[in-house]
């Protein structure tokens, strides 16, 4: 799917550049070194970085900062889904951090020195290339990446020069969902400085929508399942160890920068606690308006906690995201939070296929037999999470603290925390199915559990009237009801009974979240489902219930679920506006948020769209080419999605209008 | 929850049986008394305990001015136990928001008015005649109940729903229009009614009267009207 979509962009390319262009980068499309090539058929990643730094094309343009990508070389997929440790990089030179001792009997220590070298020989090509150049800013650029080999960055702009170079190495790696990390914290030495220096403001936000844009370039070569999930997520926000909650000039401007950019990406994870000003939360729903899925609300005052007691201390406070929102330590993770997906639906299927019903007489009996079915998909992603094997990523290695230290590569455990992170889908339709056959199984006793199997088997042929009542009566998730909430975390607990025993080869420990990508992916091949939904429906989307009317009540419901222990791997709260109703009602919407913090939701998310112009750009997207959405975790721009993301987003657009 | 029926966030109440029947109302299914109908599996009838509990759920929210709106229906055909709820939310600070139409006994608002902090109070059809017929009311009623509000320093917000077929007829707004002026002091605010409560109408088996949507610059014009009259006038915007 990755390579047909990126063929599909690269037509989109031809489409929108001249001939000339076109041929260029054509010619650029032929592998060039066959050296390249036996060294990544060897697994040797030292190898082919050392080819690929001497050889890739370097094209410069007169943009504001150097950025370039040679799409020749094409790396394996390998470590993703991670925030390398930019501060590293921006407060030493590359040759700061290398081992400086006799590293003649360790092999890792040599291979991490090689990277360092290629990456030497890649900087000073740029030297030569800016030298070639008449570009006026050429001295600066020179001065910029001599700086990089060593010494700090001496300037804001500097600064994010390194950032876009450090990226774009790791995504011409090979890796994809490079997250951007905490970039008011790590950038916020340099624009004090700058400050002081008499740098004005505005000159500085035009430096950050400059970097944004740059960053954004490509984003369909960086995407990973689809088109626009770069995982180029800027964290911004947060409370500090002493309880303050930081939001300053610099997380403005960002905030600002990414409001104003009107792209998919990169896109901004806000995080948010309940001594957060009311003129934040309002900047944050400001720029919610804008419909560019920006910023998702991450709740400080419940991962904190939730990441400490899992066993990261004072880390906690530093905490960044995955690509979507799953928490980990950036610079210092090889938490790859996404690495199978549970599937609690099928389980119910398989349950009601493979169970012997005729014998379970009470709901309690069901529903602990249903737990057993739900070890089983538990026991499937704990072999697949075993099994996982990847490749040694020494440039990774460079720019994840831990590994220097424990002079081990970051697959085999060198960061300083390597926990795994898996996902789970269909909680919501599952809550619903269980409370339903409970209602209509063993209290009214209207049907038997035959019935329930038979509704699966023949997908409500037979049973319409049953379909209609289902439907028409909503969902139960997502209502702020004791017996549902009860029921979710029992789910939720027995899912962590069965994994928090359970040690990755590197030491690290399994956690999981209720929201998950693959809503749509998973719910393909499962049967009807006794929530009303037919075979092959979509799952719920994370926490959502258009049918809910009443956005307060999912808040309090997303405040009653228990995210301790192992439970923290992403749980969003995923609200729908009509653009309307937030423009009118914006402070409104920004007060109930930040109450919410207190009820205690996990993170929440909001896609700002109307069905009008959703059905409007499916029927001409040729006039819709800049629509944006929010898909699972990230924007996209809506014409480019598959039909049944949009035909989704439609309904739930639909679904919200109508109660609201 | 709401964000129009009140200051701050607010939860709202709707309280079942009215007095009257308007041919717009957005909510037919609370006008009746005693509608089993509307006990589906979407609505449930709740006794004082199931309110509270149900409303304290929601208790973080109405900080800053938020808190109860109740509404309906008419609210006030309940008063004497609303009574008993309004002590409870007032013993905890809650801000306490009545949507009325006053067509209900006069003694029925003495058991609320010690506790609500703010009465929206519709105009909608003042000459006697067409209240009579359309609305089944008595309009003296309304002239009595809403000088008694006023009487006893009640904090009165006016609402008013702009119809052609109805309220904007012309005999209708004159009679708004001089009602108001007698009291100028106490805002109002105007709307065009919608036909958004269409599906419940057809769902439920009630007939529905399609209404002429006003425009916006006919909506700015009636407002600027009532400005023109000294009356404290603002456009609603649903």
């Amino acid at each position: 799917m990755q390579i047909s979509n990126r063929d599909d962009e690269l037509n989109m390319y031809k489409a929108k550049n001249s001939a000339e262009e076109v041929k260029k980068h054509e010619d650029n499309c032929k592998i060039k070194s066959p050296n390249f090539l036996m060294e990544r058929a060897a697994g040797d990643f030292e190898g082919c970085f050392y080819y690929m730094c001497n050889d890739m094309e370097i094209c410069i343009d007169r943009g504001r900062y150097v950025q370039f990508y040679d799409f020749d070389y094409i790396y394996d997929p390998c470590v993703k889904n991670i925030t390398p440790a930019y501060d590293l990089f921006l407060n030493n030179g590359l040759l700061d951090l290398n081992y400086h001792n006799d590293i003649s009997n360790d092999l890792f220590c040599q291979r991490y020195n090689s990277v360092i070298d290629s990456i030497e020989i890649l900087i000073k090509r740029v030297i030569t290339e800016l030298s070639m150049s008449n570009f006026e800013e050429r001295e600066k650029k020179k001065r910029w990446f001599s700086n990089m080999l060593v010494t700090s960055a001496k300037s804001f702009e500097e600064a994010l020069q390194r950032v876009l170079f450090l990226e774009q190495l790791l995504w011409q790696t090979g890796s994809r969902l490079v997250g951007l990390g905490r970039m008011d914290c790590y950038l916020r030495p340099f624009y004090y400085e700058d400050i002081k220096k008499g740098i004005s403001k505005t000159e500085i936000y035009n430096e950050i929508v400059e970097f944004l844009e740059e960053a954004h370039n490509y984003y369909w070569y960086k995407s990973d399942v689809l088109v626009g999930d770069t995982g180029q997520v800027i964290i911004l926000g947060g409370i500090e160890p002493g309880g303050e909650y930081v939001f300053d000039e610099l997380s403005e401007l960002l905030l600002e920068a990414v409001k104003n950019s009107k792209k998919t990406d990169p896109k901004v994870v806000l995080r948010v606690s309940h001594s957060m000003p009311v003129e934040v939360m309002n900047k944050a729903v400001g720029c919610m308006l804008m419909g560019n899925g920006s910023p998702l609300l991450s709740n400080d005052d419940v991962i904190i906690p939730a990441l400490q007691q899992f066993g990261i201390k004072d880390d906690a406070y530093d905490y960044t995201t995955s690509a979507c929102w799953e928490p980990l330590i950036g610079g210092k993770s090889s938490s790859m939070n996404n690495q199978a997906c549970l599937s609690f639906a099928k389980a119910l299927q398989n349950m009601l296929f493979e169970e012997q019903l005729d014998k379970i007489k009470d709901y309690s009996t069901f529903e602990n037999k249903y737990f057993k079915y739900v070890k089983r998909e538990i026991i499937r992603c704990k072999r697949l999470i075993s099994q996982r094997r990847y490749s040694r990523n020494t440039l990774y290695s460079i720019f994840i603290k831990g590994c220097y230290q424990k002079k081990t590569d970051i697959v085999d455990g060198g960061a300083e925390y390597n926990n795994v992170g898996f996902t789970t889908v269909g909680i919501g339709n599952t809550v619903d199915a269980l409370l339903n056959i409970k209602e209509y199984v063993f209290e009214k006793k209207e049907l038997a559990l035959i019935d329930v199997k038979k509704v699966s088997l023949y997908n409500f042929v037979g049973y319409e009237s049953l379909y209609d009542k289902l439907k028409d009566r909503g969902s139960f998730f997502g209502r702020d009801d004791i017996e549902i909430t009860s029921l979710t975390n029992r789910i939720m607990r027995y899912v962590t009974e069965e994994t928090k025993d359970y040690s990755t080869s590197a030491a690290g420990k399994l956690k999981f979240g209720i929201s998950s990508p693959s809503y749509i992916f998973e719910s393909r091949n499962c049967l009807a489902s006794f929530d009303g939904r037919k075979k092959g429906e979509p799952f719920t989307v994370h926490i959502s219930n258009e049918k809910v009317d009443s956005y307060t009540e999912l808040i309090s419901f997303a405040g009653m679920i228990d995210y301790y222990e192992n439970r923290f791997n992403g749980n969003v709260l995923d609200l729908i506006f009509s653009p309307s109703f937030l423009e009118k009602n914006l402070e409104k919407v920004s007060l109930m948020f930040l109450y919410g913090i207190e009820k205690g939701f996990f993170q929440l998310q909001t896609n700002v769209i109307s069905s009008a112009v959703l059905k409007a750009a499916k029927d001409h997207p040729e006039e819709y080419g800049n629509l944006i959405v929010r898909v699972w975790g990230f924007s996209a721009y809506y014409v480019q999605l598959p039909e049944e993301f949009k035909d989704l987003l439609i309904k739930r657009a639909m679904e919200n209008e109508v109660v609201v | 929850m709401c964000f129009d029926d009140g200051p701050g966030i607010r939860t709202t109440v709707f309280l079942q049986g009215c007095s009257l029947c308007c041919p717009w109302c957005c909510n037919p299914e609370t006008q009746r008394v005693h509608d089993e109908s509307s006990c589906d599996e979407n609505h449930e009838l709740y006794d004082l305990d199931d309110i509270k509990r149900q409303l304290m759920k929601d208790l973080v929210f109405w900080q800053n001015g938020g808190g109860v709106t109740l509404s309906g229906g008419e609210p006030l055909l309940q008063s004497r136990d609303l009574r008993e709820l309004c002590v409870y939310l007032k013993e905890l600070n809650i801000n306490i928001v009545v949507e009325t139409s006053m067509f209900v006994p006069t003694m029925n608002l003495d058991d609320l008015i010690p506790f609500v902090d703010l009465w929206y109070v519709d105009v909608k059809i003042l000459d006697t005649n067409m209240c009579k017929i359309v609305l089944h009311g008595d309009i003296k009623l309304f002239e009595k109940n809403v000088a008694y509000l006023r009487s006893k320093n009640c904090k009165i917000h006016f609402r008013m729903p702009c119809s052609s077929e109805y309220t904007l007829q012309e005999k209708n707004w004159d009679r708004i229009v001089s009602f108001l002026k007698n009291y100028s002091n106490y805002p109002v605010d105007i709307f065009p009614i919608h036909n958004l409560a269409k599906r419940k109408y057809l769902q439920k088996g009630m007939k529905y009267i399609e209404f002429e949507t006003i425009q916006a610059d006919k909506m700015k014009q009636l407002c600027q009207c009532l400005m023109n009259n000294g009356i404290n006038a603002s456009l609603m915007n649903l």
